[in-house]
């Protein structure tokens, strides 16, 4: 009896003690668990609230991996207002954008503390349509007449379909040809970029001008070289949004099957597959004249964008697993950038606003800063190289002439960009099953690149039957 | 008289410390394989994307399994399901047979008294090794083999000798990628198929063999008549292994391609299931369901395949008894 007495004491102080401890670290400065269970009983705390409430000092900004723009503006962030860096938590819930939005969705169905996402263009208005997940900007006291200066189209996608508000953007993506300078002047007599839009302004010049290289270039030089970088273009080019009134619309795309099957017959496009080496080498070794490149794939700070590896500079990798250039290494000068058929967009970082959001003053000052302030979004581009999603800053930092990229012979791709950009038009053709719809029709047209679907036809079985898999409740056909 | 009551002696029963120390092996065991199989089970039965929480029944397997007239999602589901099953079976059954074919020749071999070849030790963590490879690294080695532009190192060479004129897209072509699958498969799991093999033939009698030697008989027929019918469980045991592997068929399949998505013609039953809770919106009952019926599938085929290996077995006792 004495044993059992003395082994429930020894016992009971261990547990005891455990629990100190854990006190203890909760108090603290960090702790994953600990602070966890903190969160839980704070929320449960606040469990009826219906205005967003700011008693929390740390801003949590949930992002992905390969999201790395977000360390660079926790930096900015504080710096320009003074908060300190600890209290702006980064969490990251996935490697790349697509884990990401599978990661928070996952990381919301728990109770740590969320205040902002970060969210890819692609699913944005999956995230905006869905008020479990996210706020609309007026509860941090926000609204679009907030972003007077935001390029128009970026507003639209940050806007729910009920015409809620509840995404902005730190950047406009628009995208130009970014082509070799030298061979198309060699083959198509073209000297400067504004000769070079001429031949592919629209699709039928476009066209045109793919017929007349490769036959001057001696069946070698393709006008584009991955059928991605066409389709990029061509998604932005709709009458109809993708689901209207809950019912599937193929609309424009439906002609694209028709395009890019004459492309890659005709050797228009020389069809490689995006992101692999063969895309880079294409461009070098002169298998291709260019491609669509978006205004991220154009930085030239030595990360490896698609432009630095257009060029070769980025092309290889040290011993030291250092980027370096390669042998085939083009001329500063041989790339150039001119806008293209048609006004488009890829890709974007969006923000939107918890449905746990608890640090409502300093949220709002995230998005006001890198939204809206002038001065600081000048700053910002002209530190990062980025295209901010502010008018009047690109057009004076076009005005100032100050812009020259390194890579596009000292050329001011933002002017070019900026054309293009002011031509984006997606009003009223943003859904909720944008991203869906897209996947399952690039899948359809990859298949018949493939030759796994037989005809145009059957594409387009595949795609309707993809998208009605994809989205349960949509009705398709 | 005196009744010859038992003396009740307080004992110390240490039964108990028996269960306390198996518990938290079924505690994990409850939590993890448990609660997911029954889970999965309840999910089957109820809705996807937007209706995930409603009941509805056998709505998912009927979609499954037989689709319905005049709903696209149906049919889709119903199309994608057994295209991708038939993928798996051709998959399995091609990686099957290469493998053991050569991990039996092998297995052979290397046990055989009268070869004696030297090294075995050598040429069995060789011939293992591609086991230990993760399957991603192995896939984008053949990607990068069998790239389809003129980058691709087979096409290189092939271009470069002039055997082509223009690169062949071998990761698009139906026959080619599927052989392909079947052949890294094979490649990956032969060397533990043939280990699983020599321990067989290690086990059987070696005084078996000098009789038989003794007597006079060929390698073929020792091989046919001592060797294989005893090695008939290690056999089953395999073929049911592979099979339950082989229908669960993931990662390769599922990496082996150029663009964004798995090649038609490798899509597998589990990418199937992968693909359908993967997606933006889940399908997580269509995923479900297809779970059950993959299960159920493989236990059937499984049990078929043991019963009809040992029903003569069973036979022959009867009659010896």
């Amino acid at each position: 009896m004495k044993k059992r007495l003395l082994a429930a004491l020894v016992a009971s102080a261990a547990v005891l003690s455990l629990a100190g401890c854990n006190d203890n670290s909760g108090a603290g400065t960090s702790g994953g668990s600990s602070s966890g269970a903190s969160e839980v009983s704070k929320v449960e705390e606040s469990a009826p609230a219906t205005d967003v409430k700011d008693d929390d000092d740390t801003l949590t900004i949930l992002t992905w991996e390969s999201n790395s723009d977000i360390q660079v503006q926790k930096k900015f962030f504080c710096e320009k207002t003074g908060i300190s860096e600890d209290k702006i938590k980064i969490v990251t819930v996935g490697a790349d954008g697509e884990a990401g939005r599978d990661g928070i969705k996952q990381y919301m169905l728990g109770s740590e503390d969320a205040d902002l996402f970060t969210m890819d263009a692609d699913w944005t208005p999956l995230y905006t349509n869905d008020d479990t997940l996210t706020l609309p900007y007026s509860e941090i006291g926000l609204t679009t007449a907030d972003f007077p200066d935001a390029y128009k189209y970026t507003i639209d996608l940050g806007t729910a379909e009920n015409g809620i508000f509840k995404a902005a953007s730190f950047q406009a993506t628009p995208g130009g040809f970014v082509y070799r300078a030298d061979l198309a002047k060699e083959y198509l007599g073209v000297n400067n970029p504004d000769e070079m839009q001429e031949k592919v302004k629209d699709w039928d010049t476009f066209k045109a001008t793919a017929e007349t290289l490769y036959s001057a270039s001696g069946n070698k030089t393709s006008l584009c070289s991955t059928a991605g970088g066409i389709w990029q273009v061509f998604q932005c080019f709709r009458n109809q949004p993708w689901v209207k009134d809950n019912k599937f619309q193929l609309d424009t795309a439906e002609q694209f099957y028709d395009l890019v099957t004459e492309y890659k017959n005709n050797h228009y496009c020389a069809a490689v597959p995006q992101w692999e080496a063969a895309w880079y080498a294409s461009i070098r070794d002169g298998s291709a004249l260019g491609d669509f490149v978006p205004t991220w794939g154009l930085t030239t700070a030595g990360g490896g964008s698609i432009l630095e590896n257009f060029n070769g500079a980025t092309a290889e990798k040290d011993e030291n697993g250092n980027l370096v250039p390669s042998a085939d290494v083009l001329a500063a000068d041989a790339l150039a950038i001119c806008p293209g058929p048609a006004g488009w967009y890829w890709g974007g970082t969006y923000y939107g606003v918890s449905s746990r959001c608890n640090t409502k003053a300093t949220a709002k000052k995230w998005i006001e800063l890198f939204c809206n302030d002038s001065a600081a979004m000048k700053e910002y581009a002209e530190k990062t190289g980025d295209f901010v999603n502010n008018k009047p800053v690109m057009n004076d930092i076009i005005n100032a002439g100050t812009n020259k990229n390194k890579y596009l012979g000292d050329q001011d791709h933002f002017k070019v960009l900026n054309e293009v950009a002011n031509k984006i038009d997606i009003t009223g053709k943003v859904t909720r099953y944008d991203s869906q719809c897209k996947g399952a029709f690039n899948d359809s047209v990859q298949s018949l690149l493939k030759g796994e679907v037989a005809d145009k036809a059957a594409a387009i079985e595949k795609c309707k039957d993809d998208v009605a898999k994809a989205c349960p409740g949509v009705v398709v056909e | 008289m005196q009744s010859a009551a038992p003396k009740t002696r307080k004992m110390i029963s240490y039964a108990k410390y028996g269960y306390i120390f198996i518990l938290p092996f079924f505690l994990v065991y409850a939590v993890f394989m448990i609660y997911p199989l029954i889970n999965t089970i309840l999910l089957s039965f109820k809705g996807n994307g937007p209706t995930a929480e409603q009941w509805v029944g056998f709505q998912n397997y009927q979609y499954i399994l037989f689709g319905e007239e005049g709903n696209r999602l149906a049919n889709a589901f119903m199309k994608s399901f057994w295209q991708d099953f038939l993928n798996t079976l051709i998959l399995w059954v091609g990686n099957f047979v290469v493998q053991i074919v050569l991990s039996l020749l092998l297995a052979v071999w290397f046990s055989d008294n009268r070869i004696k070849i030297k090294g075995t030790g050598f040429f069995k963590v060789v011939v293992y090794m591609p086991n230990i490879i993760t399957a991603a690294s192995v896939a984008s080695l053949f990607l990068m083999l069998f790239g389809n532009s003129k980058y691709g190192a087979i096409n290189s060479l092939l271009l470069n000798a002039g055997a082509i004129l223009e690169p062949v897209s071998f990761l698009n072509n139906q026959v080619i990628t599927r052989i392909l699958v079947m052949l890294i498969q094979s490649w990956m799991w032969f060397g533990n198929t043939m280990l699983l093999l020599l321990s067989g033939i290690y086990g059987i009698d070696p005084s078996i063999y000098e009789a038989a030697s003794i007597d006079g008989s060929s390698g073929m027929n020792t091989f046919f008549k001592i060797t294989m019918p005893i090695l008939k469980p290690i056999f089953i045991y395999v073929f049911i292994t592979s099979m339950i592997g082989g229908l669960q068929m993931f990662d390769i399949p599922y990496l082996l391609h150029e663009g964004n998505t798995t090649s038609m013609y490798l899509e597998t039953s589990a990418v199937f299931i992968y693909k359908n809770f993967h997606q933006a919106v889940p399908n997580y009952g269509i995923s479900a369901a297809a779970s059950v019926i993959l299960f159920i599938i493989t236990a059937v085929l499984g049990i078929f395949v043991y019963k009809f290996n040992t029903e003569g077995d069973n036979k022959k006792r009867k009659k010896s008894k």
